[in-house]
């Protein structure tokens, strides 16, 4: 019977491809058919199941047999019986998965196949501002990625995984290891007493000091599972979706804070099941990119003497001095020492594991995700009684319960916590990495002739010493959040009601143990037989000083009061919306925001779609009676593919899916700083003191803070987006097309037309507006070929800005003026080459008071004054929209999978001003200074004339400055191998996964003497290689 | 199922309740606002009181003050020693523009002047006990409003005068300078009304420091002297908002007047020992000084290099035209014949002032002798800040020639001293009256006090010889104390003190001794169709369209 009926089944897939007026041969064909089928090879019936990655059984995965053609699809508790043919292939099919197929020998096997998510996962459910969507439904612009996109970058922060992975989320990275601030607390440190913080309106802790973020230009609001908290430190393991929104009716309900974009970071939650747990450990390698070349001693003096003859001072070294640095043959008295080799090792370790645990019955669940990550800097030298290297070791705990208490009652339960501990050298990292990079080769030596540091009245701080004998600083950080929701449907009563109440409580504390001590240097000389040692600097003992270095509690509370129904194709979604956002930090009294808001959203039919929403928000930072303001915002949508038309037209069945959608809205910014618009005095200072009677007594004095401001208010922005989402081929294509165009305005600015005549600082003033617009695009194609599978998914995003206001002084020419500029754009003169004779130096233009000399940089003299001044600055940054982008690729075969991210920036400039010697003349020279003008380099030369330090005319931000910014690096790469599931069966294991990846694998850029985005004497951005193992039990 | 309604509404309420049940002051009461510090209850008025010193503290303390440099290192005194562009040297290179001047006074004056303002307007409502304090703290408000715009006026001429007015956040302010004239009026009508209500002098050691009547009187006659000089008095260089538009002698004589009340009245008399005067607790030559706390900044700022017991970064450098200035221990000038200077050893017998003022080569320090010979410690060549003239700067220091390391001293910044006040006499009376004995009798006690010897001077000689000597003995007694970078000016001499580069001296260490070489350090200049004047900072003219730049900016 069974046979017959596969038979049948086989054949009938041959009828569907068949003209249908031959059905009567082929009736006779099934009865030959049948004859034949009991000659031909043997069949059997093979049962199985087919799960995920953690075992859980899978429904509706349609099975199919390769030889026979047959398919079949999984029951609710994902098995299956299929009839197959000897040496057969089963091929494993279902959305979001990847194909997998699987080898059949004989009936005696009991198939488990394990399906793995496709890399680029399309849900059907998207994550937004406090709620979770159909992703059908989303009129505003919303792009997301999710876990496996971003466990894949080896580094400390989730945050370095975000580039090039969002459309419209600009990342430059700026540092290559965390800042920490490691003094105390004083009183007067009071968030933006004297202006807001920023002119963003960032404030509070963030953890993240090595990435910048910008959302289509602002600095995004980051929530974390519905907790405004700037958190970048959770594991990607724990990680479901990273999501950003875009546009002003995603984030409307955040009011006074709408208008930055949102990057809404959502953590895994609970799955019901037997317990599945999920372990991580992986290990890296780090090593720096892009550290400059210093010059050898003899190099470097040689410059030095060239330089102070360029300006006619008396040399500084002679030929004897010259031979020794070059033949070291005094090396305490020549020292030549390299000091980047000196402090840094080549690489240093970063390793992580993670442990993620869930599960959980019908009724109540339960998950639960450890880390623990210990990244190490690369400094080298030790001390054997304290820790010298930095380090980051950081645990983090996320557990959540979600329980049913009743059919209508869900209460949801999470904690999350983080306690990490940094160390570092007693110098201080920056410092020792700024001393790294200005000392020169020929300061001092690192240990003199009897042990002691080496040092000199100028560099009294031996870095050796700074590094490995001055103790050690330690910072603790702690941040607790607990998040409580509670859901209730009121459906008994009135169908389609329901309620939410959620309340968090997030607390952030820093401090740090400084336990430095100092150690002094000396500077070994022998003069006429004589040795002495002159001894810079104090022993300090070593301190041992507590400090709170900052603190934070926030409160929130929301409620909502929300009605769902569908009444035949008309779909509401209605709700009332109350929430409160209490922070406090260090000093400072509590700021306290409120929305008062009303949302409705309705479609007919998943055909059109409208969006509407209202919020009355308020911070009780403002004026009283000025506190609150009203912000809006509405959409529309039009799912073409569900018209009838659509519908019946069998020419357009290649497109799955085409939406058009468009949101407008009002949203703000509250910009406010700390009750600017009270004219207030600070009492008791003791900067500015003044000493009096002869005593020298220090009184204290009252000074008036800023210039009140008593019409202060938020900063408004009038947001438009306007897109596409399509789906075609099947859904293998996707394209997602966004145009945005917004306009800021009552930025927060110090007023231009400002005379100081009035004798006080003015205040900011709600006066500037911007505009910002530009286009994202992102396609996705995702297919396979048999069971290999491959994805390649590109984002690319154009952003325009343009100042259309600013309160600017009555500029006396034309190209002084920055209205009507990009936003922020660099202003400087526009150099023409260096300067090549006597001549030309005695007419070229040149700044007052100084006297130019070939080889000095020439500029254009706009005004044609014969000076270089002011009026002669113009706006040179880049005026081109700026592009960014990200290509990622993935293909999968068997066990292996690849993917790699190549991420770039285009039309991007920036200013590296270079001093020769360093600002103050006296620090190191590098490799590019040999470059330097000189009467036979002349034109080839690529580095103006060597002054010793600042120099009046080629110091200052000009074009011979500005490096072109475009790049684009392999950013991230990966690949991995998973064991087959038959063996790690037999250990009782549902996967082992092994992986390779790596981070700023390879970079172009135009400008390769540093990296583009790392660019000044900082902590260097490093590659990493990472080898790992998961294992899911 | 109305269990869990209960439990949900229950648990709902308990969160909005911890929620929102938590109040906090509505403003913050650590910054407060105005009515806390014009008291009408507290009779100490100590809030206001500390608003009174902030307006002090608001006054410029001219130790190393101009991005680590002394103003002086802006005049032919002395040069930077630091290698790289330092805005000092703008001010002697024809370098400061209308958007960048490293002594732009103008933000900080006004600061000023609108503190001084608020305080004489709203400080009447405090009901303090003492009303000769009270008197007091209205005159030392008025007389530091003066001083302020005195800051102003001798920089850029003629500015805008406010009055009583306090501007506010909705002004429009388009207000035009008032006259050179009018401004020297205001201030010394207000230096004459602030007098009336200040202490009397001497005042007492609880309340040095501040202003009393002979310390407005002392302003005035410096204000005074400035207006009777050349620059504005006869040799105007604009028209009237940069001086009078002819020559009257009468100015003298009301500058003279102003200095002889101070000397008639004789509080003050001179500090027996010159080096004394800038490092002790309280000099009787002290009319009005910015006090400081103990330390040793200006050693470590200025000391020379390379004493590592007493680190020094010697970062001013007095010029050869400094050092040559000082005439010999006999009071002749080295260029007299008859002086005994001799080239090949040219420290030695000269005025002690000099001493006192500069480190020479071979000068005594911390129990050693200064070695600015090139390769010696204190010039050692390389990298290191160092001096560029050899010379290093030794004046507000402490006796430390016989110590081995630096310890705290006071060191206030004089504004008024006595010798000024003398000075200023001498100078007045001369152009007024011509060679006077009161004249020479000022001068002279100057010379004694410098330890000259002999110190008279011939009373034959012209008022122009009177002149030149008056003018020199400035030079020697007020160097890095900001007189001669503004009397270069006033006397309209700056183009002749910028124009011939400034000097330094190269000092050779041979087998036969050491080898003195004056040569040039900086390529200074003097633009005079517009130097004497500071250009109104551009801002200030484009904003406010009254605002009338001055002349060749």
């Amino acid at each position: 019977m069974y046979k017959a009926f596969t038979a049948k089944l086989f054949l009938s897939r041959h009828i569907a491809k068949t003209n249908c007026c031959m059905k009567k041969i082929l009736m006779l064909l099934f009865f030959i058919s049948c004859f034949y089928l009991k000659t031909m090879a043997q069949q059997f019936m093979v049962t199985g199941s087919v799960v995920d990655e953690y075992g859980r059984t899978l429904e509706g995965v349609s099975v199919t047999s390769k030889k026979n053609n047959a398919s079949v699809a999984t029951n609710s508790n994902g098995q299956f019986n299929i009839q197959v043919q000897k040496n057969d292939v089963l091929l494993f099919s279902c959305p979001n998965y990847k194909i997998t197929t699987t080898n059949v020998d004989d009936s005696s096997t009991i198939i488990i196949a394990k399906l793995t998510h496709n890399f680029i996962q399309q849900n059907d459910k998207v994550d937004v501002l406090y709620e979770t969507k159909d992703a059908s439904k989303i009129l505003g612009s919303v792009s997301t990625i999710s876990t496996n996109q971003l466990t894949s970058t080896p580094a400390s922060l989730y945050a370095y995984a975000l580039a090039g992975r969002l459309p419209g989320l600009y990342t430059q990275q700026t540092r290559g290891w965390e800042s920490t601030s490691n003094s105390g607390l004083l009183s007067q440190d009071v968030d933006g007493l004297y202006y807001p913080t920023n002119s963003h309106g960032l404030k509070g802790p963030n953890d993240n000091s090595e990435i910048t973020l910008a959302l289509r230009g602002q600095t995004p609001v980051t929530i974390v599972d519905g907790v405004q908290r700037d958190i970048y430190t959770i594991d990607p393991e724990n990680i479901e979706s990273v999501t950003v929104l875009k546009d002003a009716l995603s984030t409307i309900l955040l009011g006074q804070r709408s208008s930055r974009g949102v990057v809404l970071v959502t953590t895994k939650k609970p799955i019901s099941g037997k317990p599945h747990i999920s372990f991580t450990a992986q290990t890296g390698i780090q090593s720096p990119l892009s550290l400059p070349d210093p010059l050898p001693s003899y190099q470097y003096a040689y410059l030095y003497n060239e330089a102070q003859s360029n300006e006619d001072n008396q040399l500084a070294y002679s030929a004897a001095d010259f031979q020794a640095y070059k033949d070291h043959s005094d090396p305490y008295g020549h020292p030549d020492v390299n000091w980047f080799n000196t402090i840094l090792k080549n690489n240093s370790s970063i390793s992580r594991y993670s442990l993620g645990v869930t599960g959980g019955g019908t009724s109540a669940r339960y998950s639960i995700g450890l880390n623990y990550l210990n990244d190490d800097a690369l400094f080298k030298g030790s001390n054997p009684n304290y820790k010298t290297n930095a380090t980051i070791q950081r645990y983090t705990v996320n557990s959540n319960i979600d329980v049913d208490v009743t059919k209508d009652f869900n209460v949801k339960l999470q904690l999350f916590a983080r306690v990490q501990e940094d160390n570092q050298p007693g110098g201080g990292t920056d410092a020792i990495i700024s001393a790294m990079y200005s000392t020169p080769s020929n300061a001092y030596p690192i240990f003199n002739p009897d042990g002691s540091f080496g040092g000199t009245q100028l560099y009294s701080k031996n870095i050796y010493a700074q590094l490995t004998q001055s103790g050690y600083i330690q910072d603790y950080e702690r941040d607790i959040f607990s998040n409580l929701e509670l859901n209730y449907k009121f459906d008994k009563f009135i169908p389609g009601l329901w309620a939410k109440v959620q309340s968090n409580v997030s607390v952030y504390a820093s401090n740090s143990t400084n336990r430095a001590s100092g150690i002094p240097s000396y500077k070994f000389a022998v003069s006429n037989g004589d040795t002495t040692y002159n001894r810079y600097g104090l022993p300090i003992d070593q301190a041992n000083n507590f400090n709170l270095t900052y603190s934070a509690q926030f409160w929130y509370l929301q409620g909502v009061l929300g009605y769902t129904r569908s009444f035949n194709k008309n779909n509401l979604n209605a709700k009332v919306f109350y929430d409160r956002y209490e922070s406090i930090y260090n000093f400072d009294l509590p700021e306290t925001n409120q929305n008062i808001a009303a949302t409705a959203s309705y479609d007919y039919d998943g055909k059109y779609f409208a969006e509407a929403a209202l919020n009355y928000s308020g911070n009780d930072r403002y004026p009283p009676n000025k506190q609150f303001g009203l912000f809006y915002a509405g959409g529309i949508g039009w799912n073409i593919t569900k018209e009838n038309f659509f519908k019946n037209s069998s020419g357009l069945k290649w497109i799955n899916n085409l939406k058009l959608r468009a949101t407008y809205g009002k949203t703000g910014n509250d910009n406010v700083g700390y009750f600017t618009w009270r004219e207030s005095y600070l009492l008791n200072q003791v900067i500015p003191t003044y000493p009096i009677g002869i005593s020298r007594a220090s009184q204290t004095v009252a000074v008036q803070t800023i210039l009140a401001n008593p019409n202060v208010t938020w900063e408004k922005a009038d947001k438009f987006n306007a897109g596409i989402d399509a789906a075609f081929f099947n859904n293998k294509f996707l394209l997602t097309a966004d145009y945005y165009i917004d306009k800021y305005y009552d930025l927060l600015q110090i007023r231009g037309k400002q005379t100081t005549i009035i004798g006080i600082n003015y205040p900011y003033e709600n006066l500037g507006t911007n505009r910002y617009s530009g286009l994202e695009l992102s396609a996705t194609f995702q297919n396979n070929y048999k069971d290999f599978n491959y994805a390649v998914s590109a984002n690319a995003s154009l952003e325009q800005t343009k100042v259309i206001y600013s309160d600017e002084i009555n500029e006396k020419y034309a190209w002084n003026v920055r209205t009507g500029q990009p936003v922020g754009i660099t202003f400087g003169y526009i150099a023409e080459g260096l300067i090549q004779t006597e001549q030309e130096a005695e007419t070229s233009p040149h700044p007052a008071g100084y006297t130019l000399q070939p080889g000095d940089i020439k500029y254009k003299d706009l005004n044609a004054d014969g000076l270089i001044d002011q009026y002669d600055q113009t706006a040179i940054g880049e005026t081109k929209p700026l592009i960014y982008y990200g290509v990622t690729g993935n293909i999968s075969y068997k066990g292996f999978d690849i993917s790699v991210l190549l991420q770039g920036v285009a039309n991007r400039e920036y200013l590296l001003d270079d001093y020769s010697f360093g600002f103050s003349g006296n620090q190191q020279a590098y490799t590019y200074t040999v470059g330097r003008w000189t009467p036979e380099t002349g034109t080839a030369s690529t580095f103006p004339r060597l002054t010793p330090g600042t120099n009046a005319n080629n110091d200052v931000s000009s074009t011979y400055w500005q490096h072109n910014g475009d790049y684009f690096r392999l950013k991230n790469a990966e690949i991995g191998y998973t064991v087959p599931f038959k063996l790690t069966n037999h250990l009782k294991l549902q996967s082992i996964r092994v992986f390779a990846n790596g981070l700023n694998l390879l970079t172009h850029s135009n400008f390769s003497r540093v990296d583009p985005e790392v660019y000044w004497q900082t902590y260097p951005i490093e590659c990493v290689i990472n080898f790992g193992i998961n294992v899911k039990f | 199922m109305k269990k869990y309604i209960a439990i949900f509404v229950f648990t709902a309420g308990f969160l909005i309740a911890l929620s929102s049940c938590r109040k906090y002051e509505d403003v913050p009461v650590e910054t407060v606002t105005p009515d806390y510090i014009w008291d009408t209850k507290d009779s100490n008025g100590i809030y206001s009181s500390q608003y009174l010193f902030n307006i002090y503290a608001s006054l410029i303390d001219g130790q190393n003050r101009i991005y680590r440099d002394f103003l002086d290192a802006g005049s032919d005194d002395a040069v930077t020693s630091q290698t790289s562009a330092a805005p000092i040297t703008l001010l002697a290179t024809n370098g400061i523009t209308i958007f960048n001047n490293p002594d732009d006074a103008w933000t900080r004056s006004y600061a000023g002047i609108r503190e001084a303002t608020n305080f004489l307007n709203n400080f009447g409502v405090v009901p303090l006990k003492n009303t000769y304090e009270k008197r007091s703290w209205f005159g030392e408000a008025r007389v530091l409003r003066a001083y302020f715009y005195w800051e102003l006026v001798k920089r850029y001429g003629g500015v805008p005068i406010l009055g009583d007015s306090l501007l506010t956040i909705d002004d429009n302010i388009q207000i035009p300078r008032s006259s050179f004239e009018t401004c020297v009026n205001y201030i010394v009508n207000e230096c004459d009304r602030a007098r009336d209500s200040l202490r009397d002098d001497p005042v007492d050691d609880a309340n040095y420091g501040r202003f009393t009547k002979d310390g407005a009187l002392a302003l005035k006659a410096h204000v005074l002297l400035f207006a009777a000089s050349k620059l504005y008095n006869g040799g105007n260089v604009g028209d009237s908002l940069n001086g009078y538009a002819a020559y009257d002698a009468n100015r003298w004589k009301l500058a003279a007047d102003a200095a002889k009340q101070i000397m008639d009245e004789g509080h003050y008399v001179l500090q027996d020992s010159f080096p004394e005067i800038f490092i002790i607790q309280r000099s009787p030559e002290v009319i009005y000084a910015k006090a400081n706390t103990l330390g040793q900044q200006i050693e470590t700022s200025n000391g020379p290099i390379n004493f590592s017991t007493a680190p020094g970064t010697g970062n001013t450098s007095p010029t050869q035209e400094l050092v040559d200035a000082y005439g010999m221990s006999n009071g002749l000038p080295i260029t007299d014949p008859n002086s005994g200077y001799d080239p090949n050893n040219p420290y030695a017998n000269r005025d002690p002032r000099l001493t006192y003022t500069v480190f020479y080569n071979g000068a005594q320090w911390l129990s050693t002798q200064i070695q600015t010979f090139n390769g010696g410690i204190n010039r050692p060549g390389g990298v290191t800040t160092q001096t560029q003239t050899g010379y290093y700067m030794r004046k507000f220091m402490g006796n430390f020639e016989n110590a081995t390391r630096y310890e705290d001293h006071y060191h206030d910044w004089i504004f008024f001293r006595y010798a000024e006040i003398l000075l200023n006499y001498a100078e007045a009376e001369n152009e007024y009256s011509g060679p006077a004995d009161d004249v020479f009798t000022a001068v002279e006690s100057i010379r004694k006090r410098a330890r000259l010897d002999p110190y008279t001077l011939d009373h034959n000689i012209s008022q122009d010889s009177l002149r030149t000597v008056i003018r020199n003995e400035r030079h020697k007694e007020f160097a890095f104390e900001e007189q001669r970078y503004w009397d270069i000016r006033r006397w309209k001499i700056a183009g002749e003190a910028y124009n011939n580069d400034l000097h330094g001296i190269s000092i050779t260490k041979t087998t036969g001794g050491l080898l003195y070489n004056v040569v040039p350090v900086l390529n200074s200049a003097f633009d005079e169709s517009k130097m004497y004047f500071y250009p109104i900072p551009n801002t200030e003219v484009l904003s406010n369209s009254k605002m009338r730049q001055n002349p060749g900016w």
